[in-house]
């Protein structure tokens, strides 16, 4: 019982640290709430090994944790002390009417959640709610941010969305499965990284 | 709801204890900030002091203030007031519990608000109106986060009425945790939810520091004491009072929606109580250490603080919803 | 000297003649409850029936006519000159009354076009260039409301080939009930179609604006309850939801511009739009109920309803007539210009204060009566779990809540800017002091306002029989025993009479206290102005500024521009002169009214073009074509 709402707890946190996100300007911080969010993810995961007690959550939960938590995050200050960027991020609309649009999104997740999802998700009632709230501000993120670096950070936050809604549906995939997606997803954050330099190297000279 | 002597006496004692305790909680806020900041502080009784000296001292009055500023400060201390009988703090039951609405407090908060604003404006000076326009302007946005906070909470456990609603929360939790039945009825996320977007409110309704800086001498940084600042003698010393009385009522919601406990007889009122104060100790910490590490914001900036506390008690209306 | 004399003859007269017929119509309604008759004349019968809610509502105009009345006994002698005042504002107050005693449709739409014509007329007394456009854009858009319920009527008519109200019971399918809301919503002001409400409501004379504001849009109310919860088939509960949400937008909207406005009748005006669009939310809650069949939420929600158009009604008019006293005494109404005034009326100001706290939903007093009532039935309703429903009446009470704190600033800034502080020019400085007769008509909707606010229990089992009338059910006066909510009893309770004794004696004690064991000593001296003895009353701060952070975060909700004009070639930082202006457009009449507008022009443009150019063949041929089309009508449509 108290594992539940302790998972519970992480999956919001996720959801959370995405709302901060979006009414936060600072690129930083963003790095470090999407380190946060995948920690959450990554205990979620966790939670789930401990309660199915499969090997294949586990493995998930250590390749989560290095992935994700450490590796991309590291990259990504990496990238960031090297283009010497803005603090701020550049926004097509004002942080409060984001947030508000955050808000309503939720809302719509949860209703699209209550009219597809009757039954079926295993563990933690509404981590499909989450996932897709999660999906969505992870896009509008994308959508609404000027800068590339804020669009990586959605981009991420979308994957890391789509990661909870299968582990919410699914017992854990396959562990080939994952660590291939992981190492996309880590050859993908590297080339956009490179992408980056250059474009800042190219433009600057 | 039945009346009981009991309940009312006990009802009193525990207002007048809270209303006496009101600014011993602020001193020590205060104490810790200057302790965090490596002065040797105040006393922490300093602010029973003050009052009492201001209370000596003689009012002056504006050329062009009008019966608004005879009455604002009566009236702004007397709706706290109203909104302490209604709290339950440490006893199950309170004075006004029958009728403590949560729709009610929000709107005698703005109540309150609404006088010390007029007050502001009355004496034609400069900063009132401009203490005015910014009081407004946070209450604002601040008001349907509390709203929101305060509909969540009722919702979440299908009671409209404050005493009934930590009751209910109370006995929730003491079931599941201590018998394990009617686990499905609590939840953990709802609370914390609402307890971060209660505090970010309560940051921006009390004055504290990275929205408003009351203690720098530049009117033109101030929210809540340029309202105040042409209050003199006893009125200053029943705004001063009020606006501990209104960290109070903030603090022990707070404090409540951390770890409901409360009396329901007589007999444990003495843990109760204890554990009350040091909730709220706990609490007062928690602001001290905000206000400490955090630098004053900018005004603009407010709105995204505000909306994410707004988002998050949205968040948790939804988990409620889907309890049903 | 003759002249001089019997100047005041019309007002007298009318005024008295007014609160005469209010209170001959009341006593009519009450002693003729529940029975019908006909008026033949030789080619029109009218047929009036005195049911509940018509008596609740002759009621209703009666007693706020009468302290209308009461108040321009003496207000009105400033339009002595133009007794025609006097005249149209009897008659505006007789159709209200005959219109909502009205029991077939040929009545009711005849006295619902005197209403609009009287109105109108009203309107453009002043005979300003201002006036003449408002009561043009008035009379256009209301008669395109009439259209609407003319066809909401006549549909109701072939469906049931009567003309009778009797009939139209459980008739009105889906199309007849969305032409009558959206014809009625256009005369109580909803979002959309509100574009006529603040300009025509502030030109007429205050006592006009008072009538209109507090009294006539409630008609379209009367006629929306009358369609929804009389004539309606029964079918359709998505209605009550896009009520609900119409109603949430125009309360946010309407308090949003209220709060932008410097004008104080058009600040009123504005809030009179948030107060219709609270009246339209419980009406689409309670509708939504009634479908759903969620009963004690219907009743409850039926009662914030009615409720709310008491409290409207009094508040309203009690500041559109306070406004009038300040127009009148210091000859503007912009609150920049204003200042101070509570020193000068200081018995206006008391009134004018406790007017503003009801309208803007302060406990204990009435307004926030109406308000907890809504609150309490929006979340009966995310109570009852309907998928869509819990969703809609969540983004309400977020949208209300806003409007709720948004209308305490509005009128914290009507308040304080007006009659605090310094008196901004010579017009504030040189108020004279109102007459008492005009502070009596003030007074006496105050006075109720105290009442229902503080012990509503007479007045809500009064209520009941409306609402048993309209839904079936009844609420249960008594708040101490229980409200009922959905699913649950006694969810929630407020005490008013408890809190509002409690409060009193509180405040006596600290007075006293404060009195007793504090310094009792006073001096009064100068506002402190940071040492400068300047005595400049602009640097005070001014309306607009107030507003103007509120403003800047909903910016998305206005479409203001504003600019700061320097002098040229003057130091950076001194200069001698600046302007700055600023302006707050409608964001629906800018995006909506005038492309469509542009619009109509063109089209009508190229229809000018291609008619005159022709010559007399091509006219004969749009004669024979208009012909064979309405034949078409007939044969494929009518028959």
């Amino acid at each position: 019982m108290i594992m539940e709402k302790i998972a519970e707890l992480f999956i919001i946190l996720i959801l959370v640290s995405v709302v901060l996100n979006v009414s936060s300007p600072f690129i930083k911080f963003a790095i470090k709430l999407y380190s946060f969010q995948s920690l959450m993810l990554a205990f979620y995961i966790l939670m789930g090994a401990v309660h199915f007690n499969s090997v294949n959550l586990y493995g998930s939960f250590v390749i989560t944790i290095i992935f994700k938590v450490i590796l991309i995050p590291y990259f990504l200050f990496k990238t960031l002390k090297k283009v010497k960027m803005d603090k701020e991020i550049d926004m097509y609309i004002g942080i409060p009417e984001a947030v508000v649009f955050a808000g309503s999104l939720t809302l719509l997740s949860n209703l699209i959640a209550q009219k597809i999802v009757k039954t079926g998700i295993t563990f933690g009632s509404f981590v499909f709610t989450i996932s897709l709230a999660t999906f969505l501000i992870g896009a509008m993120l994308m959508i609404t941010r000027k800068t590339l670096f804020s669009q990586i950070i959605g981009f991420l936050t979308i994957d890391n969305a789509i990661f909870l809604a299968a582990n919410s549906i699914t017992h854990g995939m396959p562990l080939l499965v994952e660590i291939g997606i992981l190492f996309d997803l880590f050859v993908s954050i590297l080339i956009l990284s490179l992408l980056i330099l250059n474009l800042r190297r190219n433009v600057a000279a | 709801m039945n009346f009981n002597g009991q309940h009312l006496i006990i009802g009193v004692v525990q207002f007048f204890i809270v209303v006496i305790l009101a600014p011993f909680f602020a001193g020590f806020i205060h104490k810790l900030k200057q302790r965090a900041r490596g002065q040797k502080g105040i006393n922490i009784f300093q602010f029973y002091i003050n009052f009492n000296k201001l209370l000596k001292k003689e009012i002056v009055l504006s050329k062009d203030a009008t019966f608004i500023s005879n009455i604002a400060p009566y009236i702004v201390f007397v709706t706290y007031l109203i909104i302490l009988l209604m709290l339950p703090a440490f006893y199950r039951y309170s004075l006004l519990g029958m009728s403590s609405d949560v729709i009610l407090i929000a709107y005698s908060l703005a109540l309150a608000t609404f006088f010390m604003t007029l007050y502001a404006m009355d004496q034609g000076s400069a900063f009132g109106g401009l203490g005015a326009a910014r009081e407004w302007f946070l209450t604002v946005l601040s008001e349907p986060s509390l709203i929101f906070i305060f509909i969540s909470l009722a919702i979440y456990t299908k009671q409209g009425r404050i005493t009934d609603i930590f009751y209910f929360i109370q006995k929730g939790a003491e079931n599941a945790f201590l018998t394990g039945s009617g686990s499905s009825a609590v939840s953990v996320a709802i609370p914390f939810l609402l307890f971060i977007s209660l505090f970010i409110v309560s940051i921006s309704e009390n004055a504290r520091i990275p929205i408003d800086n009351p203690e720098t001498h530049l009117e033109l940084t101030m929210f809540h004491e340029a309202n105040i600042l042409e209050a003199s003698g006893k009125h200053l010393g029943l705004y001063e009072y009020g606006s501990y009385l209104k960290l109070t009522v903030f603090l022990t919601v707070m404090s409540l929606i951390l770890f409901p406990y409360m009396a329901v007889n007589i007999y444990q009122i003495p843990i109760a109580f204890i554990i009350y104060v040091l909730k709220m100790i706990i609490l007062c910490a928690l602001i001290a250490g905000v206000e400490t590490v955090n630098p004053k914001m900018r005004v603009f900036r407010v709105p995204n603080i505000l909306s994410v506390s707004f988002i998050l008690s949205l968040i948790a209306m939804i988990l409620s919803i889907r309890r049903f | 000297m003759d002249n001089l004399k019997h100047k005041g003859i019309f007002r007298y007269f009318f005024n008295c003649l007014t609160i005469l017929s209010a209170a001959f119509f009341t006593v009519l309604s009450i002693y003729c409850f529940k029975s019908e008759f006909i008026v033949q004349s030789s080619f029109i019968n009218f047929s009036f029936k005195f049911d509940a809610l018509s008596l609740f509502f002759v009621i209703f105009i009666s007693s706020i006519s009468l302290f209308i009345s009461i108040f321009s006994i003496k207000y009105g002698d400033k339009y002595d000159d133009k007794p025609s005042l006097f005249i149209y504002s009897f008659l505006f107050i007789i159709s209200m009354l005959i219109l909502v005693i009205s029991n077939d449709m040929l009545t009711f739409l005849i006295f619902w076009e005197l209403m609009s014509i009287f109105s109108f007329l009203l309107v453009i007394y002043e005979g300003s260039e201002e006036s003449r456009k408002a009561g043009f854009l008035y009379f256009l858009m209301t008669h395109i409301g009439t259209i609407l319920i003319t066809a909401a009527f006549i549909m109701l008519y072939l469906k049931t080939s009567s003309f009778s109200f009797d009939y139209y019971k459980g008739a009105a399918g889906i199309i007849i009930l969305a032409a009558a809301i959206t014809g009625f919503s256009i005369k109580a002001g909803i979002m959309p179609f509100h574009t006529w409400l603040p300009y025509a409501h502030p030109v007429a004379p205050a006592n006009i604006s008072a009538v209109m504001s507090g009294v006539m849009v409630n008609m379209a109310i009367y006629g929306i309850l009358k369609f929804l919860f009389v004539f309606s088939a029964g079918s359709n509960s998505f209605l009550g939801i896009i009520l609900l949400v119409i109603g949430a937008l125009s309360a946010l909207l309407g308090i949003m511009y209220a709060m932008a406005q410097k004008d104080i009748k058009k600040l009123l005006a504005f809030s009179t739009i948030e107060n219709m669009g609270i009246i339209f939310m419980g009406i689409g809650v309670s509708y939504w109920a009634r479908i759903e069949n969620f009963k004690s939420l219907e009743y409850l929600a039926m009662l914030a309803v009615l409720l709310h158009i008491i409290n409207h009604g009094l508040s309203k008019s009690s500041l559109f007539m306070g406004s009038g006293l300040i127009d009148k005494y210091t000859h503007t109404r912009n609150m920049e210009k204003l200042g101070g005034l509570s020193k000068k009326m200081g018995q206006l100001s008391v009134l004018f204060l406790i007017g503003v706290m009801s309208i803007s939903a302060m406990p204990p007093l009435n307004g926030f009566l109406s308000e907890w009532y809504l609150y309490i039935s929006l979340i009966g309703s995310v109570f009852t779990g309907n998928l869509y429903m819990v969703y809609f009446s969540i983004i309400a009470i977020a949208l209300l809540s806003l409007a709720g704190a948004a209308g305490g600033a509005a009128f914290t800034k009507l308040f304080g800017i007006t009659f605090l502080g310094k008196p901004r020019t010579a017009n504030a400085e040189n108020a004279k002091k109102s007459h008492v007769i005009e502070r009596i008509g003030i007074a006496l909707p105050i006075l109720l306002c105290i009442y229902i606010g503080v012990y509503p229990y007479q007045i809500i089992s009064g209520l009941n029989s409306v609402i048993f009338y309209l839904t079936g059910g009844t609420v249960n006066p008594n708040p101490f025993s229980a409200v009922g909510a959905v699913k649950i009893h006694s969810f929630s309770l407020y005490a008013p009479a408890v809190i509002a004794a409690v409060f009193t004696v509180l405040l006596l004690i600290i007075l006293f206290y404060f009195k007793l064991f504090a310094s009792d000593k006073k001096r009064v001296f100068e506002t402190w102005a940071c040492g400068l003895d300047e005595k400049n009353p602009k640097a005070q701060y001014s309306g607009s500024g107030f507003s103007s952070s509120i403003m800047k975060v909903f910016s998305s909700f206005y479409s203001s521009f504003s600019e700061i004009d320097f002098e040229k070639d003057v130091k950076k930082y001194f200069r001698s002169k600046s302007v700055y202006t600023e302006e707050v457009n409608d964001i629906v009449e800018k995006y909506i009214y005038i492309p469509a507008g542009k619009l109509y022009f063109k089209i009508s443009d190229f229809f000018n073009r291609a008619a005159n150019s022709a010559n007399i063949n091509v006219s004969l041929g749009y004669l024979f074509l208009t012909l064979i089309v309405c034949f078409i009508i007939y044969i494929f449509i009518i028959r």
